[in-house]
């Protein structure tokens, strides 16, 4: 590449808009290296006599002879790499921080969260199960075992309802099974124990945890109904 | 990320569509040490209903004794209140018609549809998935 050549190069960078000629000066790429200047002088310059085309060369000689300060400090220095990781400290220096005091602040949770099973009730206290038993059949895991019977009111309710927690994979497939959302995966992930035998779940501690978590439960069922 | 999550759930309005603390509190069993619980309560089914509500179902002395339950907190136990008797506190719904509608109520918090029959006797017909009682209105023209 001769200097004519390089002139072109400059003067079609001066009709750069401003900022991308602030922008350019301090980057690293040659200005006959970027394609948007090569398709400029495509019509003259970059192809040569015998009408093929031929990339714009600029040796390290000729380079280091034609750039500017910014450029050579860019290029050597890393200027630009050492101010941006200022910023970046500066800013994470200013923000607030990512942790959180765990066991007293939780961190968000989705309403689709799967976490400890829990049986619902309907605001009048009655339980929501109604012995369909589908989620029993759907488990695929078998960690479900349900035994119905009638209530002494007529009322068709299950007797026993048994969920193996160390058996449940935690797919969530129960809580769409059911049709009344009697049992569903509530928000709760701490419930370790110390033995086996506190995790193999019966109907009353299932009960429970739907007393303890309904307001919870509710919520995220509201929230996520319009996708369901 | 965190932080706007935590800020939209500071947001959300509270409507009455979710259980409010009067109405948890029905059938909430309190957070009462072992203390608080007496040995008459104990022996209890639930905390609200003295005996079992199924012919199958064991009483909680007999089901909750022999070697398993060595050194068990019987105190310490999920102990939450018998539906049987919170369903039976639930006043009659009397209905202008032939057919009653429940649908659990609340939208998407209830359960599926029904449409309940009151044709053929006066008694309360209870709905099959909510347990509240319907009855036609005597009193009521149609």
């Amino acid at each position: 590449m001769n200097l004519a050549t390089r002139t072109v190069l400059r003067s079609a960078v001066r009709n750069l808009p401003r900022s991308t000629i602030g922008f350019r000066s301090i980057s690293t790429t040659a200005p006959s290296l970027m394609a948007s200047e090569v398709t400029k002088v495509e019509g003259d310059k970059s192809i040569n006599k015998s009408g093929k085309f031929e990339i714009p060369y600029q040796s390290w000689e000729e380079r280091e002879l034609t750039e500017g300060f910014f450029d050579f400090s860019a290029r050597t220095l890393f200027i630009t790499e050492i101010f941006r990781g200022g910023w970046m400290v500066l800013m994470q220096f200013f923000r607030e921080p990512y942790t959180i005091m765990y066991p007293f602040e939780k961190g968000p949770l989705g309403p689709r969260f799967r976490g400890e099973h829990a049986l619902r009730r309907y605001p009048s206290g009655e339980e929501r199960c109604i012995t369909c038993k589908l989620c029993e059949a759907i488990c695929p895991a078998q960690a479900i075992t349900i035994e119905a019977e009638p209530r002494k009111d007529g009322s068709r309710r299950t007797t026993r309802y048994d969920i193996d927690m160390t058996k449940c994979i935690y797919c969530g497939m129960c809580q769409e099974a059911c049709p009344t959302d009697a049992i569903v995966e509530g928000p709760n992930f701490e419930y370790a124990t110390e033995t086996h035998e506190e995790l193999l779940y019966n109907k009353e501690k299932l009960l429970a945890n739907g007393d303890k978590w309904e307001a919870e439960i509710a919520r995220n069922i509201q929230a996520d109904h319009p996708y369901r | 990320m965190n932080r706007a999550l935590r800020l939209i759930t500071r947001k959300a309005p509270i409507t009455t569509r979710f259980p409010t603390t009067a109405v948890l509190s029905r059938y909430q069993s309190t957070d009462a040490g072992k203390s608080l619980v007496t040995e008459s309560e104990l022996a209890q089914q639930a905390p609200n209903y003295p005996t079992t509500w199924s012919n199958n179902q064991r009483p909680r002395d007999v089901a909750m004794s022999g070697p398993r339950f060595e050194q068990t907190d019987l105190a310490g136990q999920p102990r939450p209140m018998a539906a049987i008797e919170l369903i039976n506190e639930e006043p009659i719904r009397f209905v202008a018609g032939r057919k009653a509608v429940c649908d659990g109520g609340d939208g998407p918090l209830g359960h599926p549809k029904v449409y309940i029959n009151l044709d053929k006797s006066n008694e309360p017909q209870p709905c099959e998935y909510c347990g509240i009682r319907f009855q036609k209105d005597p009193s009521a023209h149609h």
